[in-house]
């Protein structure tokens, strides 16, 4: 462990954080969670927490509010807030700083706030707590929004939590967080949730504020928006600050192992990479193995009174894909990517258009010919844990996805499936609630590659995964793709993590593509202003200080 | 595998009361003193050494009454209840995998809402009574409304968590690996909806007890001289003015109690249910959530 946090005496009254040797225990079966932390923040300076899921950082960030979790007990260590230590106080003496002297912006706003309260009522009631005056906590409510850089403060002040945008209401939720200015900000993964665009926008706003003097504790797993953010780095793993320092040397130059490895995984646009030539479709005669043209899909509401609100998810979209090509799907939220996802696996009909898959005219698609359609295009699920039956084990599942194929499906061909996905033998007996994260995308991989499919479509396959993980199962995808002729469609949001294994990039912006380029031409200059933007908001480890940027290009939106 | 016994105290309490109530029904009429539908010759005596409930009017020995009855409110509970399982179970995933099915299957889910909204909308009092009315006094009219009764509540939970099973994603995975509609929902839909359901039998059961008994109260229940505690209360309600409060207070009791121990019964499995290794604790983040209340930034 490095020695980080600062000698007592010069600058005890200047810190506004300073963890001591912090240990916190699970009192039901005595987990060591945290095993001795310090760190220190200075005023205007943000510190990046990293490490994966189970390491230890946010409770570590939730100490520095008092808000231990129920069954966690500090066996040991300090946190001094202010000065003050923060751990140690009566509830009531918490909850004045809370608020006042240490806040928090979680990842899920929403989850925040109060659905039933306008966003300025819960400011104001956060300020009123604090014994400010009726007319004072009026203005400061529309002060403290303007100042998250939301536009139109009045407008959102009187607004709910949902019905602001993802971006806006981390930035409503940022403003409640200042509202009694604070002079720490714990901020646990808050852009986590956010598109890439939105996330640059909300980064930059929290380097503002730590440019204004606030101290920010800034939880993640993301090395490339520490890069961009932050100044000092601690890295966690198991409980432990394995490796900590300001940002450019550990970045640059990582000593231990573990921060090493992660920096590794780490998806970047930088990094000089070979990137794939363009597959030369004019010389196959093949047919494509995706063939969109034209494809719309609306959605209707029906209203009380005769037709209600149209939403079109996807305008007038038409690409062709090659046999045995990967292409990359990207594009934020909204921009139609899993309603063409649906619409490629045959989920949904079109509701104009033609989407051929496989040979296989979508729109014509029946019971009968679904049986056949099944076996040569399968889809692999964002979430495992929601998509795979947590009843069942994976041998379970691996069979009867084997079965659907060959009904006297052996149990050796489920080892073959395993192995092919390298997924350990040995998990084979468990339910699936119990394999890690990235053993349980596995099994979902291991299900869709046993009928030996044509065309697989892999809608973000590892965003619920830490890094590290991230990676592996990327690294997994591309071996995949080599070994037989597999037309692999990734949908995703992250242009860097499909950078080194994509042929081609399609992108998407309210439902309509905005270009399909060969990746290499993509990634050197994209010819769409939008793919532009996206290029440009993406995190990246190597790019220290240098935060993303976010301007979205007026692009024309949705017809309708 | 998780413990079958209830962490709470107040689970181990229903659990005790409930398999009480059972081993009563099984073994009643043998361990009453007297015959429960025989008079004695003591009539209206306090609750004594040979009478611990006391007697009534005609001389029946109450406890003797209470005992056997478990018999036949039990058995009416029982019957009632798992039919309702079964329709409930039928109906709610006809409803509730409407979105997964065809054309046909959603026309006969809106049939089903249709039906359940009807059937929730009739009081059940007056439907009894009408049943009486129709086929007079017996078993099978109580049955019949304890089915009519906790049928739509079966049939809703169902429904409601096949719904959000449908949501989730399981249900799409297993369409795009091409498994076919029914094996979907009935190897993976269905087991992880019935959750609530099975909770919800317990709850049910305590329910159905005291609807046989109110509807013998009202004297549309099962035919005397079966003994049953809500026609013993009705009995006895006449001569509590007059003192003998124990012909109607010791069935009271007995109902009381093994009503609350099946609810008590109820909520113990759901926590069992809830906590029986399908979300896993051993291999996961422990993920923890904070309070709203702690909030006020």
């Amino acid at each position: 462990m490095t020695k980080f946090h600062t000698p007592m005496g010069e600058d005890l009254g200047r810190d506004v954080l300073r963890i001591e040797d912090l240990r916190l225990t699970a009192s039901q079966g005595a987990r060591d969670l945290v095993k001795g932390v310090s760190l220190s923040v200075a005023p205007g300076r943000v510190l990046g927490l990293v490490g994966e899921s189970g390491s230890g950082k946010t409770l570590t960030g939730l100490s520095c509010l008092g808000m231990l979790p129920q069954g966690i007990e500090r066996t040991g260590g300090e946190v001094f807030v202010a000065g003050q230590p923060i751990l140690d106080l009566a509830p009531n003496e918490q909850r004045r700083l809370r608020g006042s002297v240490v806040s928090m912006v979680l990842q899920d706003p929403l989850s925040g706030f109060h659905p039933m309260l306008t966003v300025g009522k819960q400011i104001f009631h956060a300020l009123q707590d604090h014994g400010v005056g009726k007319e004072s906590a009026r203005a400061r409510v529309l002060e403290v929004l303007g100042q998250a850089r939301l536009p139109e403060p009045e407008k959102v002040s009187n607004r709910f939590p949902h019905q602001l945008s993802g971006g806006m209401r981390q930035r409503a939720m940022i403003a409640l967080a200042l509202a009694n200015r604070p002079s720490l900000l714990i901020a646990d993964e808050p852009t986590t949730a956010l598109d890439p665009t939105v996330q640059a926008g909300v980064l930059r706003l929290l380097r503002q504020l730590a440019d204004d003097g606030l101290g920010i504790v800034f939880v993640t797993h993301n090395l490339g928006v520490v890069a961009g953010l932050c100044d000092e780095v601690s890295v966690m793993e198991h409980g432990l600050i394995v490796e900590s320092g300001d940002v450019a040397p550990v970045l640059e130059n990582p000593q231990h192992p573990y921060s090493i490895e992660l920096l590794s995984a780490s998806p970047r646009l930088s990094s000089p990479h070979v990137l794939r030539a363009p597959l030369n479709a004019a010389q196959t005669n093949e047919p494509a193995a995706i063939s969109v043209q034209g494809a719309s899909q609306r959605y209707g509401t029906r209203g009380i009174f005769g037709r209600g609100a149209v939403v079109h998810a996807l305008s007038d979209v038409s690409f062709e894909i090659p046999r045995g090509s990967t292409t990359s799907i990207v594009g934020e939220s909204g921009s139609g990517k899993s309603t063409l996802t649906r619409l490629l696996v045959g989920l949904e009909k079109p509701t104009a258009g033609r989407v051929t898959v496989a040979g296989q005219d979508m729109t014509r698609l029946n019971p009968a010919s679904e049986r056949g359609f099944r076996r040569k295009v399968q889809l692999v699920f964002q979430d495992a844990s929601r998509s795979l039956d947590p009843r069942n084990t994976a041998e379970e599942l691996l069979l009867e996805a084997l079965g659907v194929a060959d009904r006297k499906a052996s149990p050796s061909a489920v080892l073959e499936l395993c192995d092919r996905v390298h997924l350990p033998r040995t998990i084979l007996g468990l339910r699936t609630t119990h394999l890690s994260g990235g053993q349980r995308q596995r099994v979902a991989i291991a299900r869709a590659l046993a009928p030996n499919p044509e065309i697989l479509v892999a809608d973000e396959p590892v965003s619920a995964l830490d890094v590290t993980n991230q990676q592996r199962i990327m690294g997994l995808f591309q071996e995949l793709v080599g070994e037989n002729n597999l037309t692999l469609i990734m949908v995703s949001h992250d242009l860097a993590l499909v950078r080194d294994m994509t042929d081609t990039v399609i992108t998407m912006y309210k439902g309509r593509l905005m270009e399909a380029t060969p990746a290499e031409e993509f990634y050197r200059k994209p010819r769409n202003p939008y793919s532009q933007a996206l290029l440009d908001a993406m995190p990246d480890p190597t790019r220290i200080g240098e935060l993303p940027t976010a301007t979205v290009p007026a692009l024309p939106g949705r017809v309708g | 595998m998780k413990s079958l016994i209830p962490t709470t105290l107040a689970g181990k309490v229903g659990v005790i009361g409930s398999f009480i109530s059972v081993v009563c029904a099984v073994i009643g009429p043998w361990i009453a003193p007297y015959d429960p539908e025989k008079p004695t010759v003591d009539v209206l005596q306090e609750p004594s050494f040979t009478h611990p409930f006391g007697t009534d009017a005609s001389g029946l020995d109450i406890f003797s009454v209470v005992v056997a009855a478990f018999r036949t409110d039990l058995s009416i509970a029982l019957l009632g209840v798992g039919a309702s399982f079964v329709l409930g179970l039928l109906l709610g995933s006809i409803s509730g995998f409407s979105a997964a099915g065809g054309r046909i299957w959603r026309a006969l889910a809106r049939i089903v809402d249709a039906a359940l909204d009807v059937f929730q909308s009739i009081p059940v009092t007056v439907f009894a009574l009408a049943l009486t009315a129709i086929f007079g006094r017996g078993t099978g009219a109580v049955i019949t409304a304890v089915i009519f009764v906790t049928t739509p509540i079966f049939a809703r939970l169902i429904r409601s968590s096949l719904h959000s099973v449908v949501q989730g994603g399981l249900v799409a995975s297993c369409r795009i690996l091409g498994l076919g509609t029914i094996r979907t929902l009935t190897r993976h839909a269905l087991p992880n909806s019935v959750d609530s359901a099975v909770a919800n039998i317990s709850v049910s059961l305590g329910v159905s007890v005291l609807l046989t008994a109110a509807l013998s109260f009202l004297g549309a229940g099962v035919r005397p001289p079966t003994p049953e505690w809500g026609y013993v209360i009705s009995m006895g309600a006449n001569y509590v003015a007059t003192g003998q409060w124990w012909i109607s207070l010791m069935p009271g009791l007995v109902l009381c109690l093994s009503v609350v121990s099946f609810a008590l019964t109820g909520e113990a499995v759901r926590e069992w249910l809830a906590g029986a290794g399908l979300s896993s604790a051993a291999n996961e983040e422990i993920t923890f959530s904070t309070g709203q209340t702690e909030r006020t930034s």
